[in-house]
């Protein structure tokens, strides 16, 4: 009875001890809380009242999260007996979420879908803080609870985001078709987790026993469970087994939406991902893993399928969404061949990667959102001569294409190189000839990229518009962001180091 | 408390295990070949309690509480999960007058 005393009163203290560590998430829970009031009592009278509510929160939110590198020591801190874990490179992770998440909300508050509908926005804007506090703790997550936890978190809020528009038959379709592919994912998901419990008896990832367990069984057996337990997180990050969803939904969500969902849930995927393949690998025997090999081939493989299918399947859109939605699929596989070489460089160039391709993309998306705002189009064809009206945004969109290409002098060749480089120092060091295929089908699917990217800017200087309809103006605070994210995709790309400087873990 | 524990330990656990398989195996056929939205929440619904019965089974076994704890927040998230779904499809309802989902043909290359 003595003993049952004490360990409630050291989990009672571990619980007490962990809060100060949560305090962007709590904030976060707060705003949420304080939106729904506002939106209750006062929205009729202030107008947009909840936005700048969300707004100007995730920004204190941001500022929380910057100053948590500073709080925490540099090997990171267990929290509440090993759910979660805050380490240096999720609080990196937490950092880009979060400027995702601000940028897609001050996206929103132009868009015209977003403005028409009958709902109004404010629900919205709280669903989109929720959102990013289910990708917190996505990211933090250690033990198979958390994971599924903060996975339903994220996914079952952005069922909604993307059926939002509510009477628009494609937003509609998009969000049950997001649902039903992603309540599957989650049971198949579920099925290997309860497997991996029932062979190791702990839901700690990172627990010895967790290692232990699943190496003395079959490995037949593990790598089901191990696969199935996978199967949730590619779904999120968009790889090739689970990637079906991905045109369909990125096209009919409204358009912040899909700059959101292209950026944010992935980065969230990637990290625990890398958090899953590490406690995978973390082998306590000197010889290592036995799992080492085959995660390594697994990832090499899917990265090779899941770029090939992405890059290939965009050359014949004429939607732009759905061609960015094929090119997001691409990327996914050009991360994931950082993780299949996995080492703390192949983490750093991870990151910069995500960093790139964060602004990169949410800026595509703002371009394609300020023309559909323009001319209330998506489809490939209204672009032509549109390069000549629209000067700024138009180079700016070339700029972000070229980055997501991957050639200099933007950040996305830097990010390429770093990811490359990586994949060639695993093959040097582990002589994995499968590595070093992923490496020729990157650069292949580099050039292929190419084909299909380069279709809009041809498309806006080269070809003379058909008709000539009177056309709004454009408005100013999309186009005072784009120009900014264009600007630091330049910068990134001719002065890496500052960032990479900064990225230390 | 215990002799529920023990009750579940007097069937062998290979049983547990081939059972949930077919539960969850019946689940994934009925995603696959049926259209209507409902059936196939449904069906999901029959995935998810596969894997309850089986966290349950090796929760008994193990000795170890934090399965069954897993357990409720399946069942807590999947009823969230299907209300935000349930949602969708009355939305649907009212467009298109049917959740027969091969409707959803909207958007296609």
């Amino acid at each position: 009875m003595k003993n049952f005393v004490e360990i409630i009163q050291s989990s009672i203290n571990d619980t007490l001890g962990s809060w100060i560590y949560l305090l962007p998430e709590i904030s976060l829970a707060f705003i949420f809380i304080l939106m729904i009031i506002a939106d209750l009592f006062w929205a009729k009278r202030i107008k947009n009242l909840v936005a700048i509510i969300a707004v100007s929160g995730l920004f204190i939110v941001f500022l929380e999260v910057i100053d948590q590198f500073i709080l925490i020591p540099p090997q990171g801190v267990v929290l509440f007996s090993a759910m979660i874990k805050l380490s240096t490179a999720a609080i990196w992770y937490k950092v880009l979420i979060t400027i995702s998440g601000l940028l897609v909300l001050l996206f929103s508050l132009r868009d015209f879908q977003l403005r028409n509908t009958e709902k109004g926005g404010s629900e919205y804007y709280s669903l989109v803080l929720v959102v990013t506090l289910g990708l917190n703790f996505m990211v933090m997550a250690q033990n198979l609870l958390m994971i599924y936890l903060s996975i339903e978190f994220v996914s079952v809020c952005s069922y909604i985001l993307a059926a939002y528009l509510t009477g628009n038959k494609r937003s509609e379709e998009s969000g049950m078709k997001y649902a039903l592919f992603g309540a599957v994912a989650s049971a198949v998901m579920l099925y290997g987790m309860s497997l991996l419990y029932g062979f190791t008896g702990t839901l700690d990832i990172t627990n010895q026993a967790f290692y232990n367990g699943l190496a003395s069984i079959n490995l037949m057996s593990a790598s089901v469970a191990l696969l199935l337990t996978l199967a949730g997180l590619f779904f999120k990050i968009s790889a090739f087994p689970m990637q079906v969803w991905v045109p369909d939904v990125y096209e009919g969500a409204p358009t912040p939406i899909t700059a959101f969902l292209s950026v944010a849930p992935k980065v969230a995927g990637i990290a625990l991902l890398i958090t899953f393949i590490r406690a995978v690998n973390s082998g306590g025997s000197p010889s290592g893993s036995v799992f080492l090999a085959s995660t390594e081939n697994l990832l090499a493989a899917l990265a090779i399928i899941t770029m090939t299918i992405g890059n290939f399947s965009a050359l014949w859109q004429t939607n732009v969404k759905r061609l960015m939605a094929y090119s997001a699929i691409g990327h996914s596989g050009f991360i994931l061949m950082g993780v299949a070489a996995y080492s703390m460089t192949g983490q750093k160039a991870i990151l910069f990667f995500l960093f790139v391709y964060a602004l990169a993309n949410i800026g595509a998306f703002l371009v394609i959102g300020y023309f559909s705002n323009v001319f209330h189009s998506e489809e490939l064809e209204d672009y032509k001569g549109m390069g000549m009206k629209y000067p700024l945004v138009s180079v700016a969109m070339v700029i972000f294409l070229v980055s997501l290409t991957g050639l200099p002098p933007t950040a996305g060749f830097v990010g390429k190189f770093f990811i490359f480089s990586a994949a060639i120092e695993a093959y040097m060091l582990g002589g994995n000839v499968l590595l070093l295929i992923m490496v020729v089908f990157g650069v292949v699917n580099t050039v292929v990229s190419l084909f299909y990217y380069f279709k809009i800017p041809l498309n806006l200087y080269l070809r003379k518009a058909k008709t000539e309809i009177s056309l709004d103006k454009g408005n100013l605070l999309f186009s005072v962001i784009i120009i900014v994210l264009a600007l630091f995709t330049l910068f990134l790309g001719v002065f890496p180091n500052k960032l990479i400087g900064l990225i230390n873990f | 408390m215990e002799n529920i524990t023990n009750a579940i330990t007097l069937v062998p656990l290979n049983h547990y295990i081939l059972l949930s398989s077919i539960i969850f195996f019946i689940g994934i056929i009925g995603v696959l070949t049926r259209r209507n939205a409902i059936i196939v929440f449904m069906s999901i619904e029959l995935m998810l309690n596969a894997v309850n019965l089986l966290l349950t089974a090796f929760s008994a076994y193990r000795g170890d509480a934090a399965g069954q704890v897993f357990v409720f927040f399946i069942m807590a998230v999947a009823a969230a999960e299907v209300a935000v779904g349930l949602a969708i499809i009355v939305m649907i309802y009212r467009n298109n007058n049917s959740i027969d989902i091969d409707l959803l043909n909207k958007l296609k290359n």
